[in-house]
This record gives structure tokens, C-alpha cells and sequence, in this order.
């Protein structure tokens, strides 16, 4: 069993009545659960937390702004391709009591679901996208549900994701998946985690049948965000596939935690909360979690730089190390932005390199997932330039043209 | 078959528009239009002969642009609600399928709607409810999923309402109890939508009276008189579908298939042989059956 600090179940009544909980605090967002077929019992009593109104649903007290219940079943008329989504707006409990809209789905989903996703609603910008409405959390789209648990900044990701010149593909896709919360063409309004779930999608129609690897490639664009330091990009996808978990904060990573274990109808239980009762694993920060159906868990880090991606900027793979290296904003004038991550608390050396294989400038550089601006060096003329990130024998590399 | 032709019609009509080479729609009106919506109540596959196609493709056209239209478009979202026909045992609620943008600039998911509403609505006796919005009251300034069909249990079955039209949101509000509010709580709950708290004012005098025609026609009549609120709408439990018409630049259509075991209803007409609905009337229809009462 894992106490990992961060959301537990009773921070929102923590808070709510003026105490001071250590290591928790609500954070915005949605409050989830995410359930799907695994491969055998375990001990956990999901469907009494789920209606018991001193279990899960006290996190209303704190995520009162809308409800959902999506569900699978081959038991439907629809079979097991397509969700049954259940919204609403409030919260999903008060005065201990569930609502009765909130109450009903519960019911019709916990007999038959196969899979499932429930979230209750926390709003992380309620400027961009109004409260009081149902939950838009989860999404919806090419037979996919998608949960973002974080914060993203809407005017960051609506300019420099949706609208970015990203090519024909990009723009046709966009065509066929237009936006249910598009702020009307605010800049600064709409929904950031529609965007987010967008750009997954997109990612796995680039290239189809690696959902993990489109999660790994979608986040590998949000980390070129402006103020992408101090986001969260915490993600569930699931399809009758299976479901896919990515934990990858930036900042206040203890404040957004995952958690999983196995339910006692055999499903893996995947949580933003520590339920407080069976057994359950961490999953530690950047690392993608696939939940094969009926099959155990599968683990792996997150290293988006390391992708080759469709859109801006470049890096160079080194296979599964923890050292890789991005670019954003070459072609430049000015500075680049600089995405990298290096085993904490080491050192190492970001160099700057001619075609021909001269070193025309050195620093070193401090360790961990970092995102940077880059003030290239004055002395550096227009040209072609491989940065260069060393750390002891690992290298990472990506592209840069100055321009003066 | 009047239907048949007006459904190949519009279906031959619609690419045109969608790509500019019409320059006036077919059925095109002066009038200054905000939402528009349809019901259609049918016997077992008795909307199986392009009535819904038809019924949808006239909401559809009316989310064009503007310069395709002589009206303002409704473009602030669309919605779907039906009953499963047949039931299932496991589903109690009705389904709901929503849209935030235009219907036609969301075609692919339009078109799924569509098709999932003929394999799992029209194969028996069944009730589908149709909308595409211009935002009056509501969050976002329109820009999320139609708020209607609105879904919710009454005195042990499912309704589904929607309405176009406008009205001020908090004085209905002002007349339901707390208490009611409580069990039926809205969603959209810090900037309301008026037509939600419309379905709450019909659900609580249809509880309180007992009666769905004598609740509605009360609670209409309330409304009616109250400032200037008008209102088209429709109501169904998934057996009977309700229509009110209380909106006089908005008309209103209904019409029976040739047995009368389906019957529609529409703010989009589809050509004769129609009916216009009287101002200030509640009409009820079921397979084989309509009514209809004054609530003026």
C-alpha cells in the first residue's frame, strides 16, 4: 500500500471545515475514477465507494461544479464501441444526499459497465470556461473518452496548438473535429483539456494504433507551451482498447497525483485520490501506464522530447535514457525555448556546435525536467548549430537556425 | 409520398447550400428566428420512410451561414434526444447526443447522430426530439453543446423537453418551490438557461396538478401572460409527444403520415399537407391519436 501524500478523499471535507489536512489540498481539476477490464480480483470495493456517500462522492465538496458517468457494455443495444455518457451540472452530492439525476446513472452503469470513467468537476479557469454546466469532462471523440486532470493555460494552448501552422493535416483534421467549447473564437476562452484531448486524438491518427505513443507525442507539444513549466498534464484515455494514464506535471506535482490497483471485480481502478482502503500503487511522475484488458499494467517513462513529432521544433532519441533535449522556435532572431530533462542533481553541459564540428559556446547545466528560455550567444552569426546536451556518457541533440 | 419527395428534396437541396451555389433556400422565411426544433412520435418503423431524414436535414439547413439565409442561422450548437426502441432493460434514461458547434460545419458527428437514431430509435414505437440552437441565456455565450433536448425524471418515467423562444430565467425560477428545485436540481446553475428552468416550471405544475395537460396548460398560461414569453416547445415521456405554440413570427407544423401512426411537429415546415398549430394551444399526439387545448 502506497500513502503517497497529495488529493485524498478527505481533503474537500478537510477544507471545508477549516482543518489543515498535512500533505493535501484540493487542487482544480476533475476528481476521477477510471475503471477497465483486468486481470483478476482484487480487493477493492469500488462500486460501494462509488454510491456511498461517504466515499467518493465527498469529493463534491470540493468538486461540486458538474458530474459525469460514461460507460461500456456489450450488455447495451450499442455494444462495446460505444460509450453512454451521463452529464450533469452542480455537484453530485449535498447535505450527504446524491443527486437524483447523479444517483440514476450510477445505477444504470454499475451493473453492466465494462468500462468506465466518473468525474466531478472542479473548474481550473472558470474565466475561460464557464462553471455551472454538466462536467465536459470526459470527452468524447472517435469512439474515445479523454480526461485531463491539471492546468493549462487556454490562451497558450489556443495559440500555439490550435492555431498553429502545423500543415495540411492539422488543418484538415481540425476541419472534422471542431470544438464543442471553441469561445468563439476568443483566444482566451474556451476549453484548454478539449484541446489537449484534440491533440491527442490527432496524434493517433497520425499514427494510428500506438495510443500511448500519441499521449507521449501530444504532451511532447504542450511542454513547448509558453508558462508550460507550471502546468499539468495529467491524462486518461480510454478506448475498448484499453485505457491509457499519463502523469506529468511540471509543477505542484504532489498536488496531482495517480493512483491504481485492482477492484473485486477483477478491473484495474485507476484514481486521483487515495480511496482510503485496499491496496494501491503510485505512479510516479512522468510515466505512461497502460492497462491492457485482462492483462497486468504496463509501465513506462515519458520522455515526449524523444519522439519525432509533426509539428514545431526537433530532438534526437537516445533510446529509453532519461537525458533527451528539444528546441522550439528555430528558425530564431532571438531566443529558443528549451526543453530538457537530465537525472536530477546532476550536471551536465548544454554546448553549441557548427555543421563542421567546432564548439562555439559551453555552459553548464543543472539536472531535472526543465523548460527554458534561451538567450543564444551574441557572438553566434547566422548559420545552422547543433545544441548539444551531455550528461556523463548520454547525448542528446536537436537542430537550431539563428538568424540575424 | 408528400414526405418521400420533400426528403430526396432536401437531400439534393443541402450540398448546394452547404457549398454557396444557392443564393435563396427552399423554405426560407422573413421571420427573425432563434432556435428550431422537431418531435416526431412514430409506431414501430413508421419513420422509416425518410420522415426523420427529412425532419433533420430541415434543422440542418438552418445552421448555414447567414448570407445563405433570409433569417438569423442557428448556430450556437445542436441536440438530440430519443427513447431506445426497443427498450432496454439496463438503460432507463434517454439518450442524448450534443453538438457545441454548427451542425453543418460538424457533419461527421451529425451524421452519426443520425444514423445511431435509425438503428436505435425508429424500429418501435419511440419519440425523438430535435434542436440546433441560437443562443439567448445561457454560460459560454453559446459556445458548448446545446443545452436541449433537456432530460429529466418525473413521477417515475423520463421526459425530455426542449423549446425556442425566450423568456427571463429568474422570475420562473422565482415560481418553483425550493423544496422541488431540491429533487430536480438544474444543471446549468450560475447562469441559467431559461428553457431549463421552463421544463422545471412545466415538471412542477405537472406534479402538482397530477396531470401532464392539465400541468402544461396552467403552467403555459402562467407563462404566457407573464411579459412578453414565448415559447414553441416540446415535451414526451417517450409514449406521447407534447407541442405548445405561443411565438407568432415562429410558426409552427405538424402533420400525421398517411395511417396517423406517426406524427411530427416541426418549426421547419416540410410542405403540405401541414398544419400550422394555433397560437396559444397545447397539442398532444400518440400513434393513432392528437389532441389539442386552448391555454390562453
Amino acid at each position: 500500500m502506497n500513502r503517497r501524500g497529495g488529493r485524498t478523499l478527505f481533503a474537500g471535507l478537510a477544507l471545508a471545515l477549516g482543518a489543515s489536512a498535512p500533505g493535501t489540498h484540493a487542487t482544480p481539476g476533475p476528481a476521477f475514477v477510471a475503471l477497465s477490464p483486468g486481470p483478476s480480483a482484487g480487493e477493492f470495493f469500488v462500486d460501494d465507494y462509488l454510491q456511498d456517500p461517504g466515499g467518493w462522492p465527498t469529493q463534491a465538496v470540493t468538486h461540486g461544479r458538474g458530474w459525469s458517468v460514461a460507460w461500456r457494455s456489450t450488455a447495451t443495444p450499442f455494444g462495446p464501441e460505444r460509450f453512454i455518457l451521463r452529464r450533469g451540472g452542480g455537484a453530485a452530492m449535498r447535505d450527504g444526499v446524491l443527486s437524483p439525476r447523479f444517483a440514476a446513472a450510477l445505477a444504470e452503469m454499475l451493473p453492466p459497465r465494462e468500462a468506465a470513467i466518473l468525474a466531478l468537476l472542479d473548474p481550473p479557469d472558470t474565466a475561460a470556461c464557464s462553471p455551472g454546466k454538466p462536467n465536459p469532462q470526459p470527452f468524447e471523440r472517435d469512439g474515445w473518452l479523454f480526461l485531463h486532470d491539471g492546468v493549462v493555460d487556454i490562451e497558450a494552448i489556443t495559440m500555439q496548438v490550435w492555431r498553429a501552422d502545423w500543415g495540411p493535416a492539422w488543418e484538415a483534421f481540425k476541419l472534422a473535429h471542431p470544438r464543442d467549447y471553441d469561445g468563439n473564437g476568443d483566444s482566451t476562452r474556451g476549453n484548454a483539456s478539449e484541446i489537449y484531448g484534440l491533440l491527442f486524438l490527432h496524434e493517433l491518427a497520425e499514427v494510428p494504433g500506438d495510443p500511448g505513443g500519441a499521449l507521449e507525442r501530444a504532451i511532447g507539444h504542450l511542454l513547448a507551451l509558453a508558462g508550460a513549466d507550471g502546468f499539468q498534464f495529467n491524462a486518461v484515455a480510454l478506448s475498448p482498447e484499453g485505457l491509457w494514464v499519463a502523469r506529468y506535471a511540471m509543477s505542484d506535482a504532489d498536488a496531482y497525483p495517480i493512483f491504481y490497483g485492482t477492484t473485486t471485480r477483477g478491473e484495474h481502478c485507476v484514481v486521483d485520490a487515495w480511496p482510503g482502503e485496499g491496496s494501491w500503487e503510485d505512479l510516479p511522475n512522468f510515466t505512461l501506464a497502460h492497462f491492457p484488458p485482462n492483462g497486468p499494467v504496463e509501465l513506462r517513462p515519458l520522455v515526449p522530447g524523444a519522439i519525432d513529432e509533426p509539428g514545431p521544433g526537433g530532438g534526437v532519441n537516445h533510446g529509453a535514457s532519461r537525458l533527451w533535449l528539444r528546441v522550439d522556435g528555430s528558425p530564431t532572431l532571438g531566443p529558443v525555448r528549451l526543453i530538457y530533462e537530465m537525472p536530477a542533481g546532476a550536471l551536465g553541459s548544454l554546448e553549441l556546435w557548427t555543421p563542421d564540428g567546432r564548439c562555439v559556446w559551453a555552459r553548464s547545466i543543472e539536472g531535472g525536467r526543465r523548460v527554458a528560455r534561451w538567450e543564444l550567444p551574441a557572438q553566434i552569426g547566422s548559420g545552422v548549430y547543433l545544441a548539444r546536451l551531455r550528461c556523463g556518457a548520454e547525448v542528446g541533440c536537436a537542430r537550431i537556425v539563428r538568424l540575424k | 409520398m408528400r414526405r418521400q419527395r420533400s426528403a430526396r428534396l432536401t437531400r439534393a437541396v443541402g450540398p448546394l447550400l452547404a457549398l454557396g451555389l444557392l443564393a435563396t433556400p427552399l423554405g426560407a422565411s422573413d421571420g427573425d428566428h432563434e432556435c428550431h426544433i422537431f418531435g416526431l412520435v412514430c409506431d414501430d418503423q413508421a419513420a422509416y420512410d425518410g420522415l426523420f431524414e427529412a425532419l433533420g436535414q430541415g434543422l440542418y439547413e438552418k445552421t448555414l451561414p447567414a448570407p445563405l439565409l433570409r433569417e438569423t442561422p442557428s448556430r450556437d450548437g445542436w441536440g438530440f434526444g430519443y427513447f431506445l426502441a426497443p427498450p432496454d432493460p439496463a438503460i432507463d434514461e434517454p439518450m442524448l447526443i450534443k453538438g457545441g458547434p454548427p451542425a453543418c460545419e460538424d457533419s461527421a458527428r451529425w451524421g452519426a447522430a443520425i444514423r445511431e437514431i435509425e438503428s436505435f430509435a425508429l424500429a418501435a414505437r419511440t419519440c425523438v426530439l430535435g434542436h440546433v440552437r441560437k443562443s439567448s441565456y445561457g454560460p459560454d455565450n453559446g459556445a458548448l453543446p446545446d443545452p436541449h433536448p433537456f432530460a429529466d425524471s418525473l413521477m417515475g418515467r423520463w421526459w425530455l423537453f426542449q423549446h425556442n423562444g425566450h423568456m427571463r430565467p429568474d422570475s420562473l425560477r422565482s415560481w418553483i418551490p425550493a423544496a422541488f428545485l431540491a429533487r430536480h436540481p438544474v444543471d446549468y446553475d450560475e447562469v441559467y438557461v431559461d428553457s431549463e428552468v421552463f421544463f422545471r416550471y412545466c415538471q412542477y405544475e405537472i406534479e402538482r396538478l397530477g396531470s401532464v395537460e392539465a400541468g402544461l396548460r396552467f403552467a403555459l398560461h402562467r407563462v404566457k401572460i407573464h411579459d412578453d414569453f414565448i415559447f414553441n416547445i416540446c415535451l414526451t415521456d417517450g409514449d406521447t409527444l407534447w407541442t405548445a405554440h405561443t411565438l407568432s413570427y415562429t410558426p409552427f407544423y405538424y402533420a400525421a403520415n398517411g395511417d396517423s401512426s406517426a406524427w411530427w411537429a416541426s418549426t421547419v415546415g416540410l410542405g403540405p399537407p401541414q398544419t400550422q398549430m394555433a397560437m396559444d394551444h397545447l397539442y398532444w399526439f400518440t400513434p393513432g391519436a392528437w389532441g389539442e387545448a386552448s391555454y390562453e
